[in-house]
C-alpha cells in the first residue's frame, strides 16, 4: 500500500495518543508499591476481565487468526475448548490461596509453600521466557505494520514500544488496565466493523447462509475434529485436556496474567473476572476467526491476490521468475472465474453433487497455484518468509475499507500489540522487584525506594524488548526459538504449583529435584519430536509436563523418607 | 455474614451455580459447533 490518507493518520495516532494520555493522567500520583504493582486492589470484575482478555489477545491474533481461519478453516477455536474449566480451577483454588498470604506474585506463594529456591526458579523461567517474549510482541506486528504504512521497521518498533513504556511506567498495574479497557472498546469497535462490512459485501451477491454453505463446500466450517490424533495441532481432545493445562498454567502462574486479577479490590472481583474470561473467550475467538470466513467469501467474488505479501510479490516480479509469475496468476483468474461461476450456479442447485465436487476441484487447483507461488518466491529469494497469512486480514483492510475506517483498524492492531506488551514489561518489572530485588538484594527499603526500583525495572525491561525486537530482524530463527523457549516451561512451572496445592506432603527439595528432571525430559520428548522420531502435537507438553513433576516429587518425597527411616 | 454476601456472585446463590453455568454454557456452544461442522461440512 502507497501511503495511507491524513484522515487515517488522524484517527489512528488520535485513538493511540488518546489512550495513552488517558492512562497516564488517570493514574498520576501512585505513591506506594501496592498502588504501582497492585492497582491499589481498586478494579472491579469487568476492569478485571478486559484486562485479561487483553492481555491474552495480542496484535498478531488479530492479524493472524482470520487468515488461519481462511486458509484452514474454523478448527483453531478447538484450542480454547479447556478455558472455561482452568478459570474455574483458578477461582476455586489459586485465587483464595493468593489472597490469603497477600502476595504480590504468583512466585512468592512457592516460597511460603516450599522455599526460596523453588521460589527463584520458577520466577527466573518466568523472567527468561516473557522477557524475550515482549521483544517478539512488538516485533511480529511492527514487521507487518511497517510495510503496511511504508514506513521503517525500527520507527514502528519505536513507536509501539515508547508509547508502552510512557504509560507502563507512569501507572504501574492501574495504567495497564484503564489502557486495557479503551483498547479492547477500540479493538471490539474496529473489528464489529469490518464484520459488518465483509456481510454487507457478501450479501450483495448471496444470502449469509448461502454463503455460509460455499463455505462449507470448500471445508472451511469443520470446528469440530473428532480424531484423537496426538500429532494434529488442533482437534477436540487437545483442545480440552492440553488446552485445559495451558490456560491453567497461563492463567494461573503467568504473572502477566496473575497480576491482573491480584489488583482485585476483593477475591469476588478477581474470580468475577476470570468468570467474565471464562464466559466470553471462545465467543471471541470464534467471532474472530469468523471473520476469516467472511474474508474467505469476500475474496471467492473478488480476485484475491496469488500471494498475500505485497513485498515478496513485488520481489519475485523484478527477479528472472517474473514471467512464470505472471503466468500463474493467470492461470489463478481463469481458476477464479470459473470457480465463481460454478458458486453462482451451486447456490441455485444446492443438492447438486457434481457442482459441488467442481468447486471443490477448482479450490484444490487454487491452493495448489498459491504452493507454486511460494515456491518461485523462495527461488528467487531463498530467504524469503513465505507464510503470508498474517497479511491475509491487513490486505483486506486496507484495500477495501472506507477512509477513516482503515485509520481505526490500523489502531486495532497497534492498540493490542500495546495491550499485551504493557501487561509483560508491568509483571516482569513486578517480579524482578518483588521476587529478586526486594527478596535477594535489599530487604529494608522503604516504599519509595521499591516504588522507584519497579519504575526503574519497566523502564529497563521496555527498552530491552525494544533491543530485542531490533535484534529479531537480523536473526532468521530467533522468533520460532522464542515461542519453542515459551511453550516448553508452561507444564512445569504448572506441576511446581499442582504440587504446592494438592500435594501437602511433598516438601521443596522434592519438588525442585522433579522440576528440573521434567524439564530435561520435556525438552528430550520436543528434540526427538523435532527430528520426527516421534509425533506429539505441542498443546500435550501441556499435560505432560505437570503430570512428570507431580509423579517425580511424589516418588522422590517417599524415597527420602524410606532412607530416613 | 455482611462480608460473606459481599463474597456471593451476583445473580447465583453460590458460586457452584456460577460455575454450572459456565460450563453448561460451553456444552451449549460445543454442541452449536458440532450442529454447524454436520451442516456444513464439505
Amino acid at each position: 500500500m502507497n501511503g495511507l490518507s491524513w484522515i487515517d493518520w488522524t484517527v489512528m495516532l488520535g485513538t493511540l495518543f488518546t489512550i495513552v494520555a488517558y492512562g497516564v493522567w488517570k493514574t498520576r500520583g501512585t505513591k506506594n508499591i501496592e498502588g504501582y504493582l497492585l492497582g491499589g486492589k481498586e478494579s472491579n470484575w469487568w476492569t478485571i476481565g478486559l484486562s485479561v482478555m487483553a492481555t491474552q489477545a495480542s496484535a498478531i491474533t488479530f492479524l493472524s487468526t482470520p487468515g488461519q481461519a481462511y486458509m484452514e478453516g474454523m478448527g483453531f477455536v478447538q484450542f480454547y475448548f479447556g478455558l472455561p474449566l482452568a478459570m474455574i480451577v483458578i477461582s476455586t483454588v489459586f485465587i483464595p490461596l493468593y489472597y490469603k498470604l497477600k502476595v504480590y506474585t504468583a512466585y512468592e506463594f512457592l516460597e511460603s509453600r516450599f522455599d526460596n529456591k523453588t521460589r527463584m526458579l520458577t520466577a527466573s523461567l518466568f523472567l527468561l521466557q516473557r522477557g524475550l517474549a515482549a521483544g517478539i510482541t512488538i516485533y511480529a506486528p511492527a514487521i507487518i505494520l511497517s510495510q503496511i504504512l511504508s514506513i521503517e521497521l525500527n520507527y514502528t518498533i519505536f513507536f509501539i514500544g515508547g508509547l508502552v513504556i510512557i504509560y507502563t511506567v507512569s501507572g504501574g498495574t492501574k495504567a495497564v488496565s484503564q489502557t486495557h479497557k479503551q483498547q479492547m472498546g477500540v479493538i471490539f469497535l474496529g473489528m464489529f466493523i469490518a464484520a459488518g462490512f465483509l456481510i454487507s459485501y457478501l450479501t450483495d451477491t448471496m444470502s449469509f447462509s448461502e454463503g455460509i454453505q460455499v463455505a462449507g463446500v470448500m471445508d472451511k466450517m469443520e470446528v469440530i475434529d473428532w480424531n484423537f490424533d496426538p500429532g494434529s495441532r488442533y482437534n477436540i481432545w487437545s483442545g480440552i485436556l492440553g488446552g485445559f493445562f495451558l490456560q491453567l498454567s497461563y492463567f494461573g502462574t503467568d504473572q502477566s496474567q496473575v497480576q491482573r486479577y491480584l489488583s482485585g479490590s476483593s477475591i469476588r472481583e478477581s474470580r468475577l473476572g476470570l468468570m467474565f474470561n471464562g464466559l466470553l473467550k471462545i465467543p471471541m475467538q470464534f467471532f474472530i476467526l469468523f471473520v476469516g470466513i467472511l474474508l474467505f467469501l469476500f475474496y471467492q467474488f473478488v480476485m484475491p491476490p496469488l500471494h498475500f505479501n505485497a513485498e515478496n510479490v513485488e520481489m519475485v516480479k523484478r527477479s528472472e521468475y517474473a514471467i512464470q509469475y505472471k503466468a500463474l496468476e493467470e492461470k489463478q483468474q481463469t481458476v477464479f472465474d470459473a470457480k465463481k461461476d460454478l458458486i453462482f450456479q451451486y447456490n441455485e442447485n444446492p443438492e447438486d453433487q457434481e457442482l459441488k465436487s467442481a468447486i471443490q476441484e477448482y479450490h484444490v487447483q487454487e491452493q495448489a497455484l498459491m504452493k507454486d507461488s511460494k515456491a518461485l518466491i523462495l527461488k528467487a529469494d531463498p530467504d524469503a518468509s513465505t507464510e503470508d497469512d498474517d497479511y491475509i486480514f491487513i490486505t483486506f483492510v486496507t484495500n477495501f475499507l472506507p477512509i477513516g475506517l482503515i485509520g481505526l483498524l490500523l489502531a486495532v492492531i497497534f492498540s493490542a500489540a500495546m495491550s499485551s506488551t504493557s501487561a509483560e514489561l508491568n509483571a516482569l518489572a513486578s517480579t524482578t522487584t518483588i521476587d529478586i530485588y526486594k527478596r535477594n538484594i535489599k530487604q529494608d527499603g522503604d516504599e519509595k525506594h521499591y516504588l522507584l526500583r519497579s519504575k526503574l525495572f519497566t523502564f529497563m525491561f521496555g527498552v530491552l524488548a525494544i533491543i530485542f525486537a531490533v535484534m529479531a530482524d537480523l536473526f532468521d530463527n530467533l522468533i520460532e526459538a522464542v515461542n519453542i523457549l515459551g511453550s516448553l516451561f508452561y507444564g512445569t512451572i504448572l506441576g511446581v504449583f499442582l504440587v504446592a496445592f494438592f500435594f501437602k506432603k511433598v516438601k521443596s527439595n522434592a519438588v525442585f529435584i522433579a522440576a528440573l528432571i521434567s524439564q530435561a525430559i520435556i525438552i528430550v520428548l520436543f528434540t526427538l519430536n523435532k527430528y520426527e522420531y516421534i509425533n506429539l502435537a505441542y498443546l500435550w507438553y501441556n499435560l505432560i509436563a505437570p503430570g512428570l513433576v507431580i509423579g517425580f516429587a511424589v516418588l522422590i518425597e517417599q524415597m527420602s523418607k524410606k532412607k530416613i527411616t | 455474614m455482611e462480608n460473606k454476601l459481599e463474597e456471593k456472585p451476583p445473580f447465583f446463590k453460590e458460586w457452584k451455580g456460577l460455575y454450572t453455568f459456565i460450563l453448561l454454557f460451553e456444552v451449549v456452544l460445543i454442541i452449536l459447533f458440532i450442529w454447524m461442522s454436520n451442516t456444513y461440512a464439505a
